[in-house]
């Protein structure tokens, strides 16, 4: 064999014409079932959006119950019983954060009958220990079946690992580096400005002199969680909602962000009273950026009491049923307001 | 680097018109550089240990021709051996066999450089230290007995202990075999892209498609066996049986198609094994590279078999024990290797002679898949668990959901390899004309565009 045009022309031709095949078939038969497994979020919007006048995109807070719950209703479903005249559904997985949110917000079709968006703003995914989570890398191989390209180049991405994939060592490393250096920058007196400073001045002990473990480590994981300040500049979290306002303002879509309620009373008892008013420092930063941005910004932080937080020995944003109706009757009235 | 990941695409392109475009006196500079940034791409900093073991194996071989008394090329080679034996222990066995033991954990607890050095053992294996550990010992041995001649040209020889088609998961090369080849001023063949680019179509089939898609059934079942019916649970066994094959048959096929590319043929280290009539006929056609090795170095060494039947049997089972645990730190890996050498044992001693070749396969199948079931256990008590489950001893009551164009594609797979008896894949595409060629290619590019597993996959075989 040598090499000659005649010889390598239609060779080159089939392998073409493979590949078009292959995105043809794999767009028509085998797109929409993976999807389903590989990218719940998008199966679910490509479908909702054409019967839906709003949608609440969260995480594991909207479905999560309680054993003790006699109404297993979610947050977007008790926010859809109570706004008469429109239609809501709830797209959630578990540990979703605006990284994710992005790119499926980008995918809603102008043409869509979607008028309002509701997001989950978790005061959590801003801080270290999820923006360096050791699940990232799986999201972000999620991701892949998100991005608005030809759903077979999406899928070729996600198989040949062509997406940011850290690994567990190296965000583990990057989430202490950031506990011992990230200095928390609040316009009030702090005792401490580190989280590790913070957390190893704090001491709990039994009656008997010995290490309460159980009660430190929690207060120690609050101080983890929510010891931080927002960096508007940096933060990643910042950039995503930044980029969904604007992807919504273009798609004619009304945005809704829902600040999640945190356990402020278990946090002032177990860390104290600083720890509160970082998180409400935070908190107001979302609530003034994005509400000068044009979006609806729903401050629910101090709405749920302690007593409705589900998990006693973490911290989550897993509300009991009273929990969950008291955020989505504040949701409903103000997507009834702006109906 | 991996080869099923979007920059080994790149790389290999890049690498490939470099290489030809290059005059030949610095080619050689080029396969090294490529080949440390294969290796430095997952972790720099063992290129070090990689570029220690080139040097101090080169210096070995070198002292051990230009010695004059025997004695001095036995120093030198027992050297070798001892430097190449102990950083393979420390890296890959020491936290096992030290490291994780009580009194060690207990000092490293108080300790915390000692803890800092135990925790850096308990995750970070090199990768592909088994593989080119035993490449370059090889070479000193076969210095030594005179089968090979010292290479004198330290870049050359880098390149022969790290050129990267098979530096990472073998075949375990000779270098009498490759170093000539990697020398030889090579030109742009098509013959050898032809074959070579068969032979990677192949390879990301067999691995992408095949081996990925049987992770999930392995997976589900190897991680709660006691949920699953029985059935399921044999079915993960058998499935595991054959992603370990398509895994590590995948890797070789992507690696002897990429040394194609540059004129270079690597060792076949598979010959359709599950189809082997014994267990002797087994490890003539499974990891042929790994196995030729124990028997060149440790079988033949020892005594081979011109010693006595009791000394005979030691060997074996030596060797078979090494060869478990070469695979790793893990008493499941040494179960591994000893079930193979008792299989050995019983098929050379038995009394009962059996003459059907299809009972004889099937029962070696069946022996063989039993062995995977402590070589992809966690643990002792794990592959129990595995075992009750394909017994029905667990009462799982739930169904898989295995797509079923898997074992559609598993079939395909295995008519292929029926079908190309003993030809290598570049060869078997030969006996159809040039229709029926690029349908079976169009076929594969399909496979492996739409059908192939969706989870981005390591090679099992790296973590050895």
């Amino acid at each position: 064999m040598e090499w000659r045009f005649k010889h390598i022309a239609p060779r080159l031709l089939v392998i073409i014409l493979t590949v078009i095949i292959s995105a043809f078939v794999y767009k028509k038969i085998y797109w929409i079932p993976e999807l389903k497994d590989q990218g719940p979020m998008l199966y679910n919007l490509l479908e909702y959006q054409w019967h839906n006048d709003a949608l609440y995109m969260g995480e594991s807070s909207n479905y999560w119950v309680s054993p003790d719950d006699s109404d297993k209703r979610t947050i977007s479903d008790m926010i859809n019983d109570s706004i008469s005249g429109m239609r809501l559904s709830g797209l959630q997985v578990p540990a979703y954060h605006a990284g994710m949110f992005l790119p499926v917000v980008k995918q809603l079709d102008t043409k869509s009958r979607v008028k309002h968006l509701v997001l989950t703003m978790n005061l959590r995914s801003f801080g270290q220990p999820w923006i360096f989570s050791t699940q990232e890398g799986a999201l972000l191989r999620t991701k892949c079946f998100y991005y608005d390209y030809h759903p077979l180049y999406n899928r070729l991405c996600a198989t040949l690992g062509y997406y940011h994939n850290p690994s567990a060592d190296y965000q583990d490393k990057m989430m202490l580096h950031a506990f011992e250096h990230d200095s928390i920058k609040v316009n009030f007196p702090l005792k401490w400005y580190t989280i590790n400073s913070w957390k190893d001045h704090i001491v709990y002990t039994n009656k008997d002199g010995s290490t309460d473990e159980d009660k430190q480590a929690l207060a120690h994981h609050y101080v983890k969680a929510y010891a931080f300040s927002i960096d508007t500049s940096n933060n990643p979290r910042i950039k995503d909602f930044d980029e969904i306002v604007k992807v919504c303002k273009a798609k004619g879509v009304k945005l809704y962000l829902n600040i999640l309620s945190e356990n402020l009373q278990w946090a002032d008892s177990l860390v104290g009273p600083d720890l509160v008013q970082v998180m409400k420092y935070n908190r107001n930063i979302l609530v003034n950026r994005y509400s000068a941005m044009g979006a609806t910004v729903i401050d629910n932080l101090e709405l749920v009491p302690a007593e409705s937080f589900g998990e006693k020995n973490w911290t989550t944003e897993h509300y009991d049923q009273n929990g969950r109706l008291l955020i989505a009757l504040r949701v409903a009235a103000v997507l009834m307001k702006n109906k | 680097m991996l080869f099923n990941s979007w920059i080994y695409f790149l790389f290999l392109p890049v690498v490939f018109v470099c290489y030809f475009v290059l005059p030949h006196k610095w080619r050689w500079l080029l396969l090294l550089f490529a080949s440390y940034i294969f290796y430095g791409w997952w972790k720099w900093e063992f290129l070090l240990l990689l570029g220690f073991t080139t040097l101090f194996d080169f210096t070995s071989a070198y002292q051990i021709e230009k010695a004059n008394t025997q004695k001095n090329k036995k120093v030198w080679l027992f050297l070798s051996l001892g430097i190449n034996l102990s950083i393979l222990f420390f890296f890959k066995y020491f936290y096992f066999f030290v490291g994780s033991t009580e009194p060690v954990q207990r000092f490293a607890h108080d300790h915390q450089s000692v803890k800092g050095l135990i925790d850096f053992l308990s995750k970070s294996l090199p990768v592909g230290i088994s593989f080119y550990t035993f490449q370059s010992m090889s070479y000193v041995i076969d210095v030594y007995y005179g089968r090979s001649k010292a290479e004198r040209h330290l870049g050359q020889f880098a390149v022969f202990i790290s050129y990267f088609p098979q530096l990472v998961a073998g075949p375990i090369e000779r270098f009498s075999h490759l170093n000539e080849q990697l020398k030889k001023k090579q030109s742009v063949i098509y013959a050898n892209i032809q074959s070579g680019a068969r032979l990677l179509l192949y390879g990301f089939f067999v691995k992408m498609v095949i081996a990925d898609n049987l992770s999930y059934t392995v997976t589900s079942v190897f991680d709660n066996p006691a949920k699953w019916v029985y059935y399921w649970n044999i079915v993960g066994v058998l499935s595991f049986a054959f992603q370990i094959y398509a895994d590590f048959f995948g890797y070789s096929l992507i690696a002897q198609g990429t040394a194609k590319l540059f004129g270079v043929d690597l060792m076949d280290n598979f010959n359709r094994p599950y189809l082997a009539s014994g267990i002797t006929d087994f490890w003539k056609r499974w990891h042929i590279s790994l196995s030729s090795w124990f028997k060149d170095y440790v079988y033949i060494p020892l005594g081979g078999n011109r010693v006595t039947k009791g000394r005979w049997t030691l060997n074996v089972l030596i060797v078979f024990l090494l060869s478990g645990l070469w695979h790793g730190a893990n008493y499941t890996f040494i179960i591994w290797g000893a079930l193979h050498g008792l299989y050995y044992l019983i098929e050379r001693f038995s009394p009962v002679k059996i003459k059907s070749i299809a009972l004889k396969s099937s029962l070696t199948f069946i022996g063989v898949c039993f062995a995977w079931i402590f070589f992809r256990a966690n643990d002792f008590n794990h592959a129990t668990m595995v075992m009750k489950g394909t017994l029905a001893q667990l009462n799982g009551d739930r169904q898989l959901d295995t797509p079923a164009f898997v074992f559609v594609l598993l079939a395909i797979f295995g008519l292929i390899e029926l079908w190309r008896a003993n030809a290598r894949f570049d060869t078997f595409c030969n006996r159809f004309n040039v229709y029926g060629r690029w349908t079976l290619y169009a076929f594969l590019l399909f496979c492996i565009l739409v059908l192939s597993g969706s989870e981005y996959q390591a090679f099992i075989y790296f973590r050895f």
